[in-house]
């Protein structure tokens, strides 16, 4: 619509700027700049005096908390078995949530059955399920896979029923149509033709699974991230508590990016027909 | 004959939970569920009333829910004016994404202890965390949905004579609605999660506190009276969401679906 | 009986310019792959005529039209609305967008789509609707004030269009391919409108932009060809066709059959089509 586009070209007219300033902290350098500024600010505020607080840092000496974090293995154990259970408990959720969608997708009263216990579920906030788990599962493992778990199920859950339930009637009636056994249909058809779906509910559980673990971290037991991060708050030792947080947000961003990556290659198909 | 029809879908649902809780019953009854760590539902159900008709329920409820509905309020305004700033102006998107982006990323129960060394333990605190945590969503969709606008819808507000910020909010604000409230669905748990996370780990009271501190000192009744109370929180905050949009929204669905 | 000056100016007896182009071209693109989509455009349009521009599809029409509106600037030339300079889009001109379905707003009713262009000249709501209201009885539509654009036909919505624009009251009422999308039944009925619109109100210039050509000589006073890209005006006919005009019987005039033949030609090019 070549039309439409030329009514939002309007303000072309020449605005005379600086070039050398400009490719210096122009486009998207200028927030690099500015996040450049922020350390900056931090690191005088702290070497200065003007925030005189073992709380406060300067970045220089959280940078080489970073390094000693790795290197000494305190922390990186800690991180390690955070990755562990957000590993486990995302695997354990999403498969339980795509079987379960799947089969409430075949049949009516199963579902009919189920989403309300389901929709009173689903709103609860993840902390409040720690206490009465712990009562059952103890303060370690078990118990923060579970959160994670339970954390992970509702979105995985409820985009792959809705994709399931998008596609039923085309795809099954081919389906039927061919004579396919049940399992097979489950298997060939009603799978893949959900995988967008569930890939957009395994994507959002990300994010929800690392804040549902460092969630039961802090809240109860003496392991992972989220309870280093409490323990060097209570110690005074603001360096390693800020170097732990940027290596979880690192963690974060890495196993972001990584399922990014893997969904592109999966899904080409999906994202080329569009 | 719709209202029947209405309850003859719900029938199934409704009885399968209390199914759930009369097997709940039995079990703990016959000693097959430990019944220090689960009590009867029954007793569950007496010590609810008991904090119910004494009053008890009042304070901390309404602590609880102020609390969400100030932090989530909050996000929202400064996501959305954020949102609408970084969508509609390059430069300020140019300078503020990549503090965002690498914000982002970060679990942000995380920032919980560092904000209680700055900020202490009470309300300031929560609040700040709650926002932090639920205003990302409400800002990236925002942006999006700026984004995704319409150009002859913006043409339109420039051919009636519209200012630039008479067409942010008269025309780029509601065209953006559809993606606004996505994001502000999913800050919605965000916020009660971190909601109750800063009361558990401020320690100052609260619904989250109630349930943790009750769990602490073993009074296990309590402490699943409680949890009812906090589950009914999450389920009515959902609905108000809900019942908000089709007040406020009614044109939305039918938006979505042309 | 007293005429009224607009209606003298109507009747061909002034040549007063109220909008007028001088040497406008527009280029896309960037240095490279450059659209020229116009070359060099002088026009002038008079206070109170109903002027068309028709041209081939892609040739520039709606750029011409935007760039007349202030909504996209020329990379050459200027635009003058009563003498002054356009830079922006100017009060009392209004632009109809060709796709009129995505320039009403879906979260607002059709009154209040209405009310939107008297919000900066009246700020009581219940005067606004009411206002609203009778620009939409002028269109046939008052009793759709409550519903969603997207509830209505593409005909209505573009009859609710109409009525926005006539809201903001304007001077200079420009229309890109209004009726382009709508059944030919519709199409009549609107034209008729605008038509019937345009007469009561003595001092409204419209600028309409169509590829069809009997659209064109049915409704203008004058009509300026477009030549293809790179567009510059090919020509400019004064149709000289008697007002009012009847949707049966002035498409049976020999003035209009005239006009058809000619317009055909030009446009496709054949140059035994002229006179
Ligand atoms: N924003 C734009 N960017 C690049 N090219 C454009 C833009 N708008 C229009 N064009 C080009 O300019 C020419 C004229 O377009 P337009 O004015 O829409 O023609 P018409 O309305 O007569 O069909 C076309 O070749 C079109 O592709
Ligand atoms: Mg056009």
């Amino acid at each position: 619509m070549p039309a439409v586009a030329s009514v939002t070209e309007g303000k072309a007219g020449g605005r005379l700027r600086r070039p050398a300033l400009r490719d210096i902290i122009g486009g998207k350098r200028l927030g690099f700049w500015f996040i450049v500024a922020l350390l900056l600010l931090w690191e005088l505020s702290a070497r200065s005096g003007l925030v005189v607080s073992a709380n406060w840092p300067p970045v220089s000496l959280t940078a080489v908390a970073v390094v000693h974090g790795l290197a000494g293995g305190d922390l990186l154990a800690a991180l390690s078995g955070t990755l562990y259970r957000v590993a486990a408990g995302y695997v354990v959720g999403s498969a339980s949530a795509v079987i379960l969608g799947l089969l409430l997708s075949t049949s009516a009263l199963a579902r009919r059955t189920l989403e309300p216990t389901i929709e009173l579920l689903r709103p609860l906030p993840i902390p409040a399920l720690i206490p009465p788990l712990v009562l059952f599962l103890g303060l370690d493992d078990p118990m923060k896979i579970t959160v994670v778990a339970f954390t992970v199920f509702f979105p995985v859950f409820v985009n792959t029923l809705q994709g399931a339930m998008s596609i039923e009637s085309t795809f099954r009636a081919v389906a039927a149509t061919f004579g396919t056994p049940w399992f097979a249909t489950m298997r060939g058809v009603l799978l893949p033709a959900t995988v967008p779906y569930i890939f957009a509910g395994l994507r959002v559980s990300i994010g929800l699974a690392f804040v549902s673990a460092v969630a039961a971290e802090m809240v109860a037991g003496a392991s992972g991230v989220g309870y280093y991060i409490t323990s060097m708050q209570y110690a005074g030792r603001g360096a390693d508590m800020f170097a732990a947080m940027f290596l979880l947000g690192l963690s974060g961003y890495a196993v972001n990016a990584g399922f990014v990556a893997i969904e592109r290659r999966l899904l080409f198909w999906y994202h080329s027909a569009k | 004959m719709p209202i029947l029809r209405k309850f003859v879908d719900l029938l199934p649902g409704v009885a399968f939970i209390a199914a759930v809780i009369l097997i709940l019953q039995q079990c703990v009854e016959a000693g097959v569920i430990n019944r220090a760590l689960f009590p009867p539902p029954s007793v569950i159900a007496s010590t609810l009333w008991e904090l119910i008709a004494g009053g008890e329920v009042m304070g901390p409820l309404g602590a609880t829910i102020t609390l969400f509905a100030a932090g989530y309020v909050l996000a929202a305004i400064v996501g959305i004016l954020l949102g609408l700033a970084m969508g509609t102006n390059q430069r300020v998107n140019d300078l503020l994404d990549p503090l965002i982006e690498s914000i982002r990323p970060l679990p942000k129960a995380a920032l919980i202890p560092v904000l209680m060394l700055f900020l202490g333990l009470g309300t300031t605190m929560k609040v700040t965390a709650i926002v932090l945590a639920s205003f990302f969503p409400i800002v990236i969709n925002t942006i999006q949905g700026v984004r995704g606008v319409d150009p002859v819808l913006v043409a339109t507000g420039r051919t009636f004579g519209l200012s630039r910020l008479a067409i942010t909010f008269k025309i780029i604000l509601p065209a953006s609605i559809p993606y606004l409230l996505a994001g502000m669905r999913v800050a919605l748990g965000l916020a009660l999660l971190m909601t109750i996370l800063s009361e558990m780990l401020a320690g100052t009271g609260g619904l989250g506190f109630l349930v943790l501190e009750n769990q602490r000192a073993f009074h296990i009744r309590q402490m699943y009276a409680w949890l009812v109370i906090l589950a009914v929180v999450g389920v009515a905050i959902n609905a108000a969401m809900v019942a908000a949009e089709r007040r406020f929204v009614p044109w939305l669905d039918k938006y979505r679906v042309n | 009986m007293i005429q009224s000056a607009a209606a003298t100016i109507r009747a061909g007896k002034t040549s007063d310019a109220l909008l007028s182009l001088e040497g406008v071209s527009k280029h896309y693109g960037m240095r490279g792959g450059e659209t020229v989509a116009l070359a060099s455009i002088d026009l002038e349009i008079r206070r109170g005529e109903f002027m068309t521009i028709i041209g081939p599809s892609g040739c520039g029409k709606s750029t011409l039209l935007q760039i007349a509106a202030g909504l996209v600037l020329p990379s050459a030339g200027t635009v003058r609305l009563d003498g002054h300079i356009v830079t922006g889009p100017p009060p009392g001109m209004v632009y109809l967008f060709q796709q009129y379905t995505k320039s009403l707003f879906p979260w607002r009713n059709v009154r209040a789509n209405v009310a939107f262009a008297l919000e900066r000249k009246e700020s009581n709501r219940g005067r606004r609707n009411e206002a609203a209201q009778s620009f939409l009885a002028m269109v046939g539509l008052e009793d759709f004030a409550d519903h969603y654009p997207w509830q209505l036909s593409g005909g209505m919505q573009q009859r609710v269009a109409i009525a926005r624009a006539l809201a903001a009251s304007p001077t200079v009422l420009l229309m890109d391919e209004p009726f382009s999308s709508v059944d030919a039944l519709t199409r009549m009925e609107l034209q008729a409108l605008v038509l019937e619109v345009w007469r009561k109100r003595d001092d409204l210039t419209i600028v309409f932009v169509t590829h069809d050509v009997e659209e064109a000589v049915y409704l203008s006073d004058r009509i300026a060809v477009l030549s293809r890209r790179p567009s510059t005006i090919e020509r400019i006919i004064d149709t000289g066709l008697p007002r009012p005009r009847h949707p049966i019987e002035t498409r049976d005039n020999p003035i209009f059959l005239r006009h058809r033949h000619e317009l055909l030609g030009t446009l496709l090019g054949r140059a035994d089509a002229h006179p």
